[in-house]
């Protein structure tokens, strides 16, 4: 994690970042952009970072705020015994706190957001023992755009999401894995490190 | 010896086009440009080299900004019982460029999908062609030629994981190094 983002933040810093084009500054912007992920926390686990990839569309509602429709495809593990795939589909609303007219290089924003979250769970040595659950999720977190160019940016987020779901684990019974899906509710949360690059595509209005 | 003659006579005259060339911002937003090649990959975990034919599409955005589309084509191992079968990639994301005049200096990240598969000695039930989440870092030096013909030499890190054999995560980082001849056009005209 930190060897891919040192060397991101060395090139931010090196580039030179420009003001914003003032036809893109304010609201109504539609920008299109890709995005990797690294989940932590996984099953409550810090070692079992899950990484995704994904992309997004953002749409400029007004000056200080905008707008995140994005999609994620994750991959990582299950404890021992299991690995899972997870889509992420959602949205998140980002507010400027500063006034992006005087934060001309760097523009850090709060967010907060929905999700629905389809997870695959998969035996580790059996492919045909797997399970599927439907979640839902909120999310909120703090992030920067650093500004690289008259319409790219590339964004830094730390986000914490919440799911509200069937609790869903993987048993070894020492005849093999087994996928359990508990009655009722749980929630399973997850701390999400976003890297994103957004490009300006038009003005809607 | 008429020919040699004409060669000999031509020379200077394409020496000095291509320096009144070198005087001008040769990139600059609405460039797309193209390589193709073959790539060399250390797979850091077990110290093996893969293979892949590669392949790129880059469109500068901007005029120190582009976005670039890979795919590399995994062949084989170059060691025998090497530990992929598997392992083709497929990226998209922003460079970042610097250029002195011909010289182009670059570097960005790529989020990408992974099809990858270790190989049957771990256990071939388990080890299925599974379609992975990777992100990848990469540096690179392109010298424009000529104006359709560049030179370049990239070097990449990718990270991935293949997390779900029984023996637990095969780590699938791979570190890339790679060159060549491109083509480039400009799509766009100021």
């Amino acid at each position: 994690m930190r060897c891919l983002l040192v060397p991101l933040c060395l090139v931010s810093t090196l580039l030179p970042a420009q003001a914003q084009d003032s036809a893109y500054a304010g609201g109504g912007s539609v920008s299109l952009g890709v995005r990797s992920a690294f989940s932590f926390f996984n099953d409550g686990r810090w070692n079992d970072v899950g990484l995704g990839t994904g992309g997004q569309v953002r749409v400029q509602l007004s000056e200080r705020v905008n707008t995140d429709w994005y999609f994620d495809f994750l991959s990582g593990t299950s404890g021992n015994y299991g690995h899972r795939k997870d889509l992420h589909i959602g949205w998140s609303v980002l507010y400027y706190p500063f006034d992006p007219a005087a934060t001309r290089h760097v523009n850090p924003y709060i967010l907060a957001g929905h999700c629905f979250d389809n997870a695959r769970l998969s035996s580790n040595t059996d492919a045909n023992v797997r399970a599927e659950r439907w979640s839902s999720a909120v999310q909120a977190g703090v992030g920067s755009h650093l500004l690289v160019g008259d319409r790219s940016d590339v964004s830094l987020v730390a986000q914490y999401m919440i799911h509200l779901g069937t609790d869903l684990h993987a048993h070894d019974d020492g005849e093999g894995v087994t996928f359990e899906q508990e009655n009722g509710v749980s929630l399973e949360g997850h701390l999400l490190f976003h890297v994103r690059y957004n490009y300006k595509l038009f003005n809607a209005w | 010896m008429v020919r040699s003659a004409i060669i000999f006579l031509y020379l200077p005259l394409l020496v000095a086009r291509v320096h009144a060339q070198a005087e001008q911002p040769f990139v600059r937003a609405g460039l797309l440009k193209f390589t193709a090649t073959i790539c060399p990959a250390l797979l850091l975990d077990a110290g093996t080299t893969n293979i892949h034919a590669g392949g790129s599409a880059e469109y500068f955005v901007e005029d120190r900004i582009s976005f670039k589309g890979e795919t590399f084509w995994f062949l084989d191992g170059q060691q025998r019982n090497a530990p992929l079968q598997q392992n083709s990639q497929l990226s998209f994301g922003p460079q970042f460029h610097h250029m002195n005049g011909r010289l182009d200096l670059s570097a960005g990240f790529a989020p990408g999908l992974s099809l990858s598969r270790p190989n049957a000695t771990m256990d071939a039930a388990a080890a299925q062609v599974r379609l992975l989440p990777h992100v990848s870092i990469s540096g690179g030096v392109t010298f424009y030629v000529w104006d359709h013909m560049h030179f370049f030499l990239n070097a990449r890190y990718v990270h991935a994981r293949y997390a779900s054999v029984p023996e637990g995560s095969v780590a699938l980082d791979e570190l890339m190094l790679y060159g060549g001849l491109g083509w480039q056009i400009r799509v766009k005209h100021r």
